[in-house]
């Protein structure tokens, strides 16, 4: 993780995304069009084997983010890295091997399958890419997903609608899979599950992870889900991250009031425990800021909010070792 | 639980769908609720939570039927009102608050407009006395500007302010109970805590009931005093907070409450195995196929009973 060691030569990230910055021009009202800035200059990398979660409401620009890994969006600046390679450089004349490493697992599995199609036929279908596969040998590959998966080869027959949630998001897995990918970028791979199931996908992500060393991106806004699953997150707020750090240090002490909000609002750890430590209440919805206004993105919403916050443009800055804060206030607040 | 409860839910049972898919949802349901009562309902999809509430307020879909059961408010027995009588308790005595806030909303009009209609409606006042307790309504559950925002019409409400509105619209006669059905489903973080703090202050101060429905035992921990936990149509466990979270008695609330339990990075506990299929009777208890401590007399179904005071379960081996 770069926070914390320095990247040495042999120890490469997998996935590295330099200050992404997009910006989109939307219309207001029929002559005004406005510049809303949804990601405001995000870094991070990830090694083999990890997993970085990227924590934030509808808003702050995580699928935006997810589109720049995915090559799906062109970032108006900054650089994604994927194999120590730009994405330019795959997008002139490696775009399929991009294509085959960067796979998702989207959030909801009703709906991201083709209701007219096969289990099967799915997972066949997206092996596409797959030039050193036979027919035969591509049909033998979906079985032996299905198996990894934990499902019976039998469900290659069956349609989408006649599988429950979770078996469908199992398959969701598998079908990332089959292009042997290096990164997968999971979109919230639970909220559309019943709780009892939840662990079951968690535990396949887990082991999956761990025998094949990849690279998971996470987006999620539940913070059990992060805390079962991430090693590092990035709370990001109006496209900016607002904290970042290793997902235990910052679960025990939120350092940003965002943050602190966010857990509040969650129960994480122990049920019953009813009596949470800080119950710090960000106010307000979501602002849309001036183009002008230079001080901090959550203004109007904190609750500890001072006049220096209002003019004050915010840094993200290393206030303890291997955490990043973006507020001036944040050593203060934790007393 | 006290001798006069402000609702009193008796074997409910009820059958939704047609034909092949009728499917017995809720399956002899008890539940009862005091005054000042904060109750939470937890289950997972197909529990039967929603179908036990809109039950209470006779709005099941046009295929849904209660086939046995009463319910009691305040003595009452709402089963056997006619329409017009289930209307007068509807919005003024009972009041719910759904899912999807901005689908439960008019778009054809105003937030105030349909604020102001339920307290005409209810109270009998002039339309200029509607509109400015709408208006007092849209202030108290804390929209800005709420002179303004009630001539809005709800496709101008972001999600948590439709939710708010609902909210308005739900309390504007001071029910004595109001049902809130996964109130926060669908809102952010942030927007959720507010939502949440704004119904248990509104229930605390005006001394109401409340029925609060969620699959989230957060939301449940932060708002209810006692707790409920559904299962395939069946209440298998009642009790307060604390007795139900800290010591549950059923297995099912046990190996629930763990998959919420996240102590750090690495392997969740689950739920092996999946729901009955509610299209099916069963004789012996519904959790049974699932349960680590399933044996031969979990082939006769068990009844809800008190094992602890005020915490019941429904289970043998309790």
């Amino acid at each position: 993780m770069q926070a914390e060691t320095p990247i040495s030569i042999e120890e490469k990230p997998v996935l590295e995304a330099q200050s992404l910055i997009k910006k989109y021009r939307i219309r207001q009202s029929l002559t005004n069009r406005i510049t809303i800035t949804a990601v405001n200059g995000i870094s991070f990398s990830v090694e083999a084997g990890e997993t970085v979660a990227l924590v934030g409401e509808s808003g702050c620009g995580k699928t935006t983010v997810g589109k720049m890994l995915l090559g799906l969006l062109e970032p108006d600046n900054g650089i994604v890295f994927f194999n120590g390679l730009s994405l330019t450089e795959y997008k002139t004349k490696l775009r399929n091997e991009f294509r085959r490493g960067v796979q998702m697992v989207f959030q909801n599995p009703i709906t991201s399958f083709n209701p007219m199609m096969s289990i099967g036929n799915t997972l066949i279908d997206s092996m596409r890419l797959r030039d050193d596969l036979s027919q035969t040998e591509k049909r033998e590959e979906a079985i032996r997903l299905l198996q990894r998966v934990g499902l019976d080869p039998d469900y290659a027959k069956r349609r989408p609608s006649e599988m429950s949630g979770g078996q469908l998001q199992r398959v969701g897995v598998a079908r990332a899979l089959t292009t042997n990918p290096k990164v997968i970028f999971l979109d919230e791979p639970t909220s559309a599950l019943d709780m009892s199931m939840r662990g079951q996908i968690i535990n396949l992500l887990l082991d999956i992870q761990a025998e094949l060393g990849l690279v998971y991106v996470l987006v999620s806004h539940d913070l059990r889900v992060v805390r079962a699953m991430a090693h590092y997150m990035l709370v990001i707020y109006l496209g900016q991250v607002m904290e970042e750090g290793t997902v235990e240090d910052i679960i025990q002490n939120p350092l940003h009031p965002y943050t602190k909000g966010l857990l509040a609002a969650t129960l994480v750890g122990h049920v019953g425990e009813t009596e949470t430590k800080q119950r710090v209440r960000v106010h307000g919805e979501v602002l849309q800021l001036p183009a002008d206004f230079h001080g901090c993105n959550l203004i109007q919403r904190c609750p500890f909010e001072k006049q220096r916050c209002r003019t004050e443009l915010q840094t993200l800055e290393e206030v303890i070792p291997g955490r990043k804060v973006r507020c001036w206030q944040a050593l203060d607040l934790s007393k | 639980m006290s001798q006069n409860p402000l609702l009193e839910i008796k074997n409910l049972q009820v059958i939704i769908g047609r034909e092949e898919n009728r499917v017995h949802a809720v399956r002899g349901a008890s539940l009862k609720i005091n005054e000042k009562e904060r109750l939470g309902i937890i289950g997972e999809s197909g529990s039967g939570k929603t179908l036990t509430a809109l039950s209470i307020l006779r709005l099941l879909p046009a295929t849904g039927i209660i086939k046995e059961g009463e319910i009691y408010f305040q003595g009452k027995d709402l089963l056997s009102l006619s329409e017009s009588e289930m209307s007068y308790i509807r919005g003024k005595q009972i009041s719910i608050v759904f899912q999807n806030a901005a689908a439960a909303l008019n778009p054809l009009f105003t937030v105030g407009q349909q604020i102001a209609e339920v307290y005409r409606f209810h109270e009998g006042c002039s339309a200029h006395e509607a509109w400015a307790k709408a208006i007092e309504m849209l202030d108290a559950t804390g929209i800005p500007d709420p002179t303004r925002r009630a001539h809005a019409y709800p496709n101008q409400f972001s999600g948590g302010m439709a939710q708010r509105a609902l909210i308005a619209m739900a309390l504007v006669c001071s029910p004595k109970l109001l049902i809130a059905d996964e109130p926060t489903t669908g809102l952010d973080l942030t927007i959720q805590a507010q939502v949440l703090d704004l119904i248990k202050d509104h229930v605390i101060q005006s001394c109401s009931s409340l029925i609060l429905i969620s699959h989230d035992i957060a939301v449940i921990a932060e708002v209810c005093t006692n707790v409920a936990v559904m299962y395939a149509g069946d209440v298998l466990e009642v009790g307060s907070l604390e007795d139900v979270f800290q010591s549950p008695l059923s297995p099912y609330s046990k190996a629930l409450l763990k998959c919420f339990q996240i102590e750090g990075r690495g392997q969740q506990p689950y739920i092996a195995g999946k729901v009955p299929d509610l299209r099916f009777q069963y004789e012996g208890c519904l959790f049974a196929p699932r349960c680590e401590f399933a044996a031969d007399i979990c082939r006769n179904r068990p009844v809800l009973r008190e094992v602890k005071p005020n915490h019941w379960a429904a289970c043998h081996f309790t």
